[in-house]
Formats: structure tokens, sequence, C-alpha cells
């Protein structure tokens, strides 16, 4: 009897399930990687979009306000900035106040005086009010001088007077 | 039965696809659910943007809809306020600021409701202090709030009460300090950006035909900034010698081959032209009663630019063939209104359909014996005519057409007739006052009625048609240091006949030959031939100089007699910087050079491709600087690399080193209109853009451009001013005693001396405002010691030659070193401040120039009470302002002569001398001209 040829069946199978292991681990792995990288980024962008979406939400829920008058006042020894604020139904945080692009006030200063008593924190306006605003500050400003006032808050909308010096 | 391992095989198989499917889907749910979700976003972001601007879209309707006035009662110290809604819906007024005249206020707390139309009324007592402005604050709807600006009605006025004016210092931005003296000039014009006027980059190598490099390189070039090309002269004997050194030919066709089948000549309307081979004549049998046949030379065929030159001369040959001949109506009478004749067109468009001139000629049968008419023709009216007895009827006739348009508010137009024998016996000319723009020549025949059977010949044989730009193709100019030799100018080579009579011009600094006047056959006259010019020893006939060649009319010849001398010849590319504005208004050659012994001669030249060789552009001597500009359309001289070549020349009597400095093209942008301010300052201007809208109205520096040759007190004995006309550039004029008047087109360098004695140390503009749109004429005036001499200067720069001028005013005189003037074109009058002194005392005076009877008149306005003035300037209709040293400011009404200050408060000092006054904006400005950049406007 002649001997049976050596069984090579057994190896292939080996080989393809070894192969079919190890191309289901890479495209798990490769997957993964890329599912993760989706989700962090997706999870990102949406938090970014959220914060667009809040931001839009505060300004378009920020009450519109005009500056209705400014001057300073640099008699010495009581030298400071008024300004006049209107402010529409809703609620305005103010975070900067500047004067020919310095800043005069921001929040946490305490040089300010919101219809004559001061204002420590946030300086929120609102409610279709009219604002008396006054600043406490030195500023380079000789009478007859003519500056530019500029007021910003915190959805960053920004309105800017001509106020002079007296 | 299918085997086991098939089936487990289908199984994994399905396996597969279903996770594979399951797989897709997760990835199409996650993309569709991520698109879904941005998409929502950027929409909720969207509406809540849009939610924002109709908010305030309805605060800004809410603001013009609500109107609010205030009155205040001084007596009662009572404020009422009147608010009325004009808004569609009702509309709450929360309060008001109230802003006293000492700059406190008040809020004043309303809290009141306005329906749509109703008015409401509130009053307060201010305790005594003034209010000068209110402004409500108004709300509406979902939030939409605005606040207003209330009228002052307390005095029945409706405006708001203005502050109180005061002086406001501003800064001339980015220019220069300027010092004492100083004079200025504010106002609209049309100039030539200098921060466009862009420097050219010079291309190494720099090609020497004569001379040799010591040191440098064409980036040596570049700019005056002290880095130097230096070249020595080569010297050498120089033989006599002649050669073309200007070729100012555009079109020059004798029609050896058919100008209609090339497309050389284009036909219009009909296409009836003929050409005949055998004579080389062209033809258009005008037989039928079409009013016009021309033929438009069609010049790109020719090799030239597309554009005609500002000054055009053509010239035609032509002969009327009589044996169809029926008497013409050569003007408004005879035949009919419409005039007959033949002649060179200048035209808009290849039709004429719009505007035109014809320079014509018209053969008067009716006076058989004795001549014709030349007339010019703008559209279908007789401009000008001239009827010439001696024209004779017969035989070929030369018509020479000449559209000069160097002037940009007037082209003179001109046209003679030449017969074989008697050249120009006929002429005429017409100078138009609005001219066309014209870009198209051609040559034509025109009658109007039926059985008028003419033909029109250009030339019964040989015709030609030639277009020649600068110079009157007549004549063969040629150049030449010396009139002591002898020259002659032979058609064809030396077996031929005809010498034409020559003559020395010194004006023009050589010879001139007219081409007429050599032989009564007319039939073979050409303007343009092969032809020698000989030169030859005066005393001994010989031969010194030989040109064979094109003998062309109109073009320039040079005559270099020999000997020992020195030269530098050397040519370099350069890059013209076209900037952002791609297409360059001009091109400018800047230059500064000296040499290290005077009077070396320098000739620049460029590469004219239209013509296809080197054009003289312009000639000086060591030491020089300046600019030239290059004649003709940019496009000519510019390469296909935005290059321009530049040939230098120097020629000295002995040897030289040349220094270069600077050589390079300035590119022009285009020229721009708007209001600017020119401070003149010892030798130099600086030039200012101004914005009046802006308050206070800003100026920007633009360039400083150097004054004229010798003119250097500026603001002191010099004075300055620009003319405006709003087709063309402004132009600036300078003049200083004993230096002369020079204008250039502002914001180029080039100065251009008036011809004459004009020169003076006041210079103001002087118009009538007669013609819309043009201010355009300088009066100058000159200190002669006992009385004043006037001079009134044409935007051209010519010298008006007044037919009335005032009688001599002996006890004026300009005052020395404190002049002032000041146009007003509100009253088109001039106001020059004197000295008078029979009075001891400064006076105003007025002077009116009529353009139309060339009349000049002055007479005194009133007197000042102050010495000294440095600024004068318009003020409000009827007044003037004058500014004294020291202040303050003054008023002077002109018609009574009476003198008010303006009651403000000088926060400066103004210091003398200089004219430094001006109306900005309707606002007085005055340039304080203290080692600053500072000035004062009254707000």
């Amino acid at each position: 009897m002649r001997a049976q040829p050596p069984i090579t069946r057994g190896s292939r199978a080996a080989s393809e399930i070894m192969a079919a292991i190890m191309l289901t681990l890479i495209v798990i792995s490769v997957g993964s990687v890329l599912v993760i990288n989706y989700l962090s980024q997706s999870q990102r962008q949406t938090q970014y979009l959220e914060g667009v979406i809040d931001r839009a939400t505060e300004m378009a829920a920020e009450p519109l306000f005009s500056i209705l008058y400014t001057y300073y006042n640099t008699t010495p020894g009581s030298e400071r900035l008024e300004i006049v604020i209107y402010t529409g139904p809703g609620v305005l945080e103010l975070v900067g106040i500047y004067v020919n692009n310095t800043l005069v006030w921001e929040v946490g200063d305490n040089n300010v005086y919101l219809n004559g008593a001061p204002v420590a924190g946030a300086l929120l306006l609102g409610d279709n009010t009219i604002y008396n605003l006054t600043i406490v500050t030195h500023l380079p400003l000789a009478p007859g001088e003519k500056y530019i006032l500029k007021v910003a808050t915190s959805t960053g909308t920004q309105a800017t007077a001509v106020g002079e010096a007296h | 039965m299918r085997p086991a391992n098939v089936n487990k095989a289908k199984i994994k198989r399905a396996v597969s696809g279903v996770v594979s499917l399951i797989m897709m889907s997760l990835v199409m749910v996650l993309f569709f659910a991520g698109v879904i979700y941005y998409t929502n976003a950027l929409f909720k972001t969207q509406q809540l943007q849009e939610a924002r601007t109709m908010k305030i879209s309805e605060a800004q309707a809410l603001a013009r809809n609500v109107k609010a006035y205030w009155s205040f009662d001084p007596l009662t110290s009572s404020l009422v306020l009147n608010v009325t809604n004009h808004y569609s819906q009702p509309v709450q007024i929360p309060g008001a600021v109230i802003i006293y005249e000492d700059g406190s206020y008040e809020v004043w707390h309303l809290g009141h409701m306005l329906s749509p139309g109703e008015t409401h009324s509130h009053s307060k007592n201010t305790g005594s202090r003034k209010p000068v402005s209110v402004r409500v604050t108004v709300s509406a709807g979902e939030g939409s709030t605005a606040s207003i600006e209330a009228t002052n009605e307390t005095y029945g006025g409706t405006a708001t009460p203005p502050s109180e004016p005061k002086w406001t210092p501003i800064n001339l931005e980015g220019g220069p300090l300027i010092n004492s003296p100083a004079t200025t000039w504010f106002g609209t014009a049309i100039y030539y950006d200098p921060s466009q006027s862009l420097p050219g980059l010079p291309q190494d190598p720099v090609t020497y035909t004569h001379g040799t490099p010591v040191s440098g390189d064409a980036a040596s070039l570049t700019s005056g900034d002290g880095i130097l090309l230096v070249v020595d002269g080569t010297t050498y004997t120089a033989s006599p010698t002649i050669y073309l050194e200007v070729n100012n030919t555009i079109v020059w066709d004798d029609f050896l081959t058919n100008p209609f089948a090339s497309g050389r000549l284009l036909p219009w309307p009909s296409s009836s032209w003929q050409y005949d081979h055998s004579d080389d004549s062209i033809r258009q049998p005008h037989t039928a009663q079409s009013p016009v046949d021309i033929v438009w030379v069609n010049l790109p065929q020719y090799g030239a630019s597309s554009s005609l030159p500002n000054v055009t001369y053509v010239m035609t040959k032509y002969e009327i063939d009589y044996s169809y001949w029926l008497s013409p109506s050569c003007g408004a009478s005879g035949w009919g209104s419409l005039p007959f004749y033949f002649g060179v067109v200048f035209s808009q468009t290849t039709d004429t359909s719009t505007n035109y001139y014809w320079a014509g000629h018209c053969p008067y049968k009716s006076l058989w014996s004795d001549g014709g008419f030349a007339v010019i023709t703008r559209k279908d009216t007789i401009v000008s005519s001239n009827h010439d007895s001696d024209l004779d009827f017969y035989g070929d006739y030369i018509l020479t057409a000449l559209l000069n348009r160097t002037q940009p508010n007037a082209a003179l137009l001109s046209v003679s007739i030449g017969k074989y024998i008697n050249p120009e016996v006929s002429s005429t000319s017409y100078i138009d006052p609005a001219p066309y723009g014209i870009n198209y020549v051609g040559i034509g025949n025109r009658g109007y009625y039926q059985y008028l059977l003419t033909t029109y010949y250009p030339g019964s044989t040989h015709d030609f048609i030639y277009v020649v730009r600068d110079l009157n193709p007549r004549y063969v100019y040629i150049r030449s240091p010396t009139s002591d030799v002898i020259v002659e100018v032979l058609k064809g080579s030396s077996t031929i006949n005809i010498v034409y009579p020559v003559s020395y011009d010194p004006s023009f600094g050589g010879f001139i030959i007219d081409l007429y006047s050599w032989s009564n056959n007319g039939a073979s006259f050409k303007p343009f031939f092969d032809g020698e010019i000989r030169i030859r020893n005066s005393t001994n006939w010989a031969l010194i100089a030989t040109y064979s060649g094109k003998i062309m009319g109109g073009s320039v010849y040079r005559f270099i007699p020999g000997g020992p001398q020195a030269r530098v010849s050397l040519t370099l590319d350069i890059v013209a910087n076209m900037g952002s504005y791609g297409n360059v208004s001009g091109l400018e050659l800047v230059f500064n050079l000296w040499s290290n012994v005077s009077n070396v001669d320098v000739t620049f030249e460029a590469y004219n491709r239209d013509f296809g060789d080197f054009q003289l552009v312009g000639s000086t001597a060591t030491p020089a600087s300046g600019a030239v500009v290059l004649p003709g359309p940019p496009d000519e001289y510019i390469g296909p690399h935005d290059n321009v070549t530049i040939r230098l020349n120097a020629t000295g009597a002995s040897a030289f080193r040349l220094f270069v400095d600077m050589l390079n093209i300035a590119s022009k942008g285009p020229m721009v209109e708007g209001k600017v301010l020119l401070v003149g300052q010892a030798d130099i201007l600086h030039l200012y853009e101004v914005d009046t809208t802006l308050t206070p109205p800003n100026f920007d520096y633009l360039a400083s451009l150097p004054a004229p040759p010798g003119i250097d007190s500026l603001g002191l004995l010099a004075d300055l001013t620009v003319v405006y006309s709003n087709s063309s550039p402004s132009r600036v004029f300078v003049s200083q005693p004993g230096r002369g008047t020079f204008w250039a087109d502002l914001g180029s360098s080039q100065w251009n001396p008036v011809s004459g004695p004009a020169d003076g140390s006041i210079v103001e503009t002087i118009d009538d405002g007669s013609t819309p749109g043009r201010q355009d004429h300088v009066l100058v005036i000159n200190d002669a010691g006992t009385s004043w001499s006037y001079y009134v200067i044409s935007y051209n720069g010519s010298v008006v030659p007044l037919v009335t001028t005032p009688p001599p005013v002996l006890d004026w005189e300009v005052f020395t070193n404190r002049t002032a003037s000041a146009y007003t074109d509100w009253g088109f009058n001039t106001y020059v401040l004197a000295f008078n002194t029979s009075k001891s005392r400064p006076v105003v005076t007025e002077f009116k120039f009529d353009r139309s009877a060339l009349s000049l008149s002055v007479k005194e306005v009133g007197e000042l009470g102050f010495m000294n003035v440095v600024g004068m300037s318009p003020g409000p209709p009827g007044k003037i302002y004058i500014m004294q040293e020291g202040g303050p400011l003054h008023e002077m009404d002109v018609a009574t002569g009476t003198v008010s200050s303006v009651p403000v408060a000088l926060p400066f000092t103004p210091l003398g001398p200089g004219d430094r006054l001006e109306l900005v904006g309707g606002r007085p400005f005055f340039l304080r001209a203290e080692s600053s950049d500072q000035a004062w406007v009254l707000i």
C-alpha cells in the first residue's frame, strides 16, 4: 500500500484563520482610531457650534443701547468721565470702556459709579432705562479737546461716541 | 446535494455582507446625523443674526419716524419738548438728556407712551441753565430702541444751534515739517498722483557703444541716492557726419500697390473707389448724390499706432476732373445749403455720424480763372474760409491739413492748398474751443446734389497720402551747430536734377529745406523720396558729409561737424513699473547727472516701437537733473516685458568723466481728481490729498516735488498757484522776480518756462467763470519799482496779449515779503494785498479778467488797519478772510471794504512771512509752518 501524501489542508486552514483574525484586528483598530478621531472632532465642533449659537442667542437677546452723551471733566481733583447710556429691554453687560482706544474701565475695576452708586463687579444695565455712568479716571485731555469713547459689551458689540473735555 | 464547504462559504459571505451593511449604515447614519446637526446649528445662528438685524432696522425706522422739537424761554427758564409719533406702532418715550451750554447735563425721565400720530408736550424749568441740545430716547415693539436729537425751535429756527466755533489743531499726516516762510494753495485739481508715479527698474547689463565704465551698474541708476554710475568718455577725432535724427513719418503711401485690396485704405460708405496701377492713382467717380465718399487710413496696416498723435499733419495730392464738373456750391449761398469740397477728414469714428472736421478745398468753377476756397468745416458748418484769387482751377493740388491738439481745450485746425507754381496760395485756420476727440483720419470728397458730377482724384497721377507727426511735411529739417556750410538736398543720386532751396534758421538751430519750391513739375511732387543731403565747405565747396537714403518732409536730420571730441553712448533696458493700474498714462524719463568738465552735451533717446528706432526725447548739458516726458502714447515705448529702452549720448569737446546718479523711467498712473493742498517752501513743493468730508478735514501727504530751476524763495519772494481745467491735468504755476515763471502739470516734475518777461512775486488764479469747468488763467504781478506790472498767462503757458489793461497805479506796491492773494469763485475775482504808498497802509485790490474781451481791470476794495498779513483766502460769498500776523482772523466785505475780526480766540500765534490761509471745506485753515506739520481749522 502506498503511503498517503502529507495532509496540508489543516495548515492552510490555520493560515486563513490567522489572516482573517489579523485583518479583523487591523480593521477594528484602524476603524476605532477613525471613529474616536471623528467623535472627538465632532465633539469639538459641536462645542464650537454651541458656543456660536450661545453667543448669537446672547446677541439677539442683548438690548440695543445708545450713548446719549459723554464728556470728560478736567477740573483738577474731580477728573471723571461721564457717560449717559440708554438701553432697551433686556440685560446689557458692559465689559470695557475705552477713551481714544485706551482702556479706562474693565470688569473688576472699582472706579465706576452707576447712577451715583459704586459698582464693584459686572456692570449690568437694561430695562429700558437711562443710566448715568461715572468713571473716575485721569485722562490726558485738555479742555476743548475731543475724544472718542468706545463701550464694549459681553457679546462683543461696541458703540462709539465723540465727547469733549470740559 | 452541494458540498458542505460550499454552504459554509455562502454563510460566511452572507454574514460578511450583513456586517458590511451594518457598518456602512452606521457610517451613513453618523454622517447624516452630523450634517443635519450642523445644518440646524447654522440655520439657528442665521435666524438669531437676522433677528438682531431686524431689531436694528426697526430701531432705525423708529428713529426716523419720531420727531422731537424743543424750545427754551430764557426769561422763565422753561424748556418745552414736543414729541410726535409718526411710527406705525405705539412708542414709549422713557426720557431725554438735556445738555447745557456749560457741558453739564441732566437726565429727564418722561415715561410717556405715544400712540401713532399722537403728539405730547413736556415742559421743565431748567433753573436758568441754557440748554444747547436735547436727546430723546424712544422705544417700541420687541426691544427696538433709539435716541434722536430734538430740533431746537427756540427762536423760530429749525436747526440746532451750532456749538461755538473753535480752532482745532490737525496734522498734515505723513509729510515733512514745514518751515516758514511758506505759501499754500488749496482747491480741486486733476493731477497725476505722485504716489502712483512708480520708478522703473534699470536692468543690467548697461551696453556701452562708446565710453569706458569706471564703476557702478544699472542698479546705481534707480534713484538719486548718490550711488553713481561713472563712465569715462572715449576720445576720438570725429568725422563730419549727417544722419536721420527724428523720423516723424507715420504713414507714407504712394499707391504702388492697390491700397483697397490690402486694406490700407477703407472706403466709406460706398466701395466705388478705384485704383489705377498704370499711374498709381486712386479715384472716386462721385457721380451720384451721395453726400460723402471717404477713404479712411487704416493706421495699423501701416505699422503705426492706432491713435493719432497730438500734432498731426496730413498731406495729399489730387486733381479735379473738370470734364464732369458742374458749378458747385462752396458755401451757404449758391447751389444749396451744404458746401461741396474735397479734403482731409479727422473724425471720432470711421463714418461721419458723429463729430468730425473737414480741412478741405472747394474749387469754384464760376470763378473759373481766378481760384478757389480753402475751408474748414466742423460738422456741416463752415467755420473758417478763405478765397484766393491766385489759385488756378486746373492741375494738381497739394493739400496740407494740420490738427494740433497739444492744448487741452483748443484744437487748432488749419489747411493750406499748394499749386506747383505758387505754393500755399490759399490757407485758413480755425481754433475749436471745445474740441472733439479724434481717432481717425481719411481723405474724402463730398457734394450733395443730383446732377453734380464730379470726380475726385487725390492726384491724377502718382498720388500719395502722407501722415506726419509734429513738423510740417513741406519742409526737411537739418540741425546743425554751424551755418557756415553749404547744404544741398537732392532728389535721387548725383545724376539727378533737383536741388532744393535751403535756408538757415537760427531759432530752429539748423537748415530748413522747402520741398515745394523746386520745380514747376507739380505732377511728380512728393515729400518722401530717395535722395541725398550733401554738406559742403563754404569756401572751397569741398564735400564734407553725405547722407543717402530717404528724404522725408517733416523729419529731422542732424549734421555733426568733425574734430577732436569725447563721447559716451550707453543703452539700457528699464522695466517700467505698471503698479496696480496696469496701463500707464505717461512715461517720464528722470535723470540726475554731472561731469568733471562743464557743458557736456547730453541727449536722451527712447526706443519707439512704432518707428522701430530710437527717438530723441530730450537734450541738456551737464550738470543736469529733471525729467522729460516721453511724447506720445506710452504703448509706443513699452516692450513685451514692460521694458523701455533708453539711450544716453554725451558729447564733449575734450575728455570728460560722466557721473550718472539717476537715469530711470517713472510710470505715471491715471489722473485723479480731488481736493489737494500744495505747500511751497523755498525750493520745494509738498502735495497733500485732502478729504473735506471729514471733520476736521484729513490731509494725506502725497509727494514732494522740486521747484523749477532758479526758484528758491517760495513763500517769500516767489509764489505759486494752480489752475484748473476739467478735461486736463491742473497746472501749477510758480514765479520769482528775475528768475522767471514756470508751469508743470500738477504731480509732474517737468517744468516748462513761460516765455517773455512775465515773472513776479505774486501769482494767483484769475478768470471770469465764463467757461464752465475751466478756471485756467494766471495773474502775475511784479513790482516794477514805481508801479505794478501785470501779466495774464493762459493755461498753455503763453502770455495773453491783453487788449485792455488797467492804467498804471503809481501808489501801489507789492507788499515786500508780505504777499497775499486769493481767488474767489463766487465772484470770479482775484484779490491781492498791496501797499498804498500815498496812504502808507496796506490795501486790498480786486482784479477782474474778461476772457473774451482780453481785458484786465483793477480797483481798490478797502484798507487794512494792520500791517503784516500772513494769509488771504476766499470767505463766504462776498467776503474774504485775512489772517493778521499774530492774529486775529479778519473778514473783509468786498462790497463795502469793511473789515471785522472773527470773534474766535486763536489758540496759536500765526507768524509770517508767507501766505498760508485757505478755505478748506468751507472752513478757514491756517498752516503754521513753524518747523511742524501742524495746521489749525476753524470748526
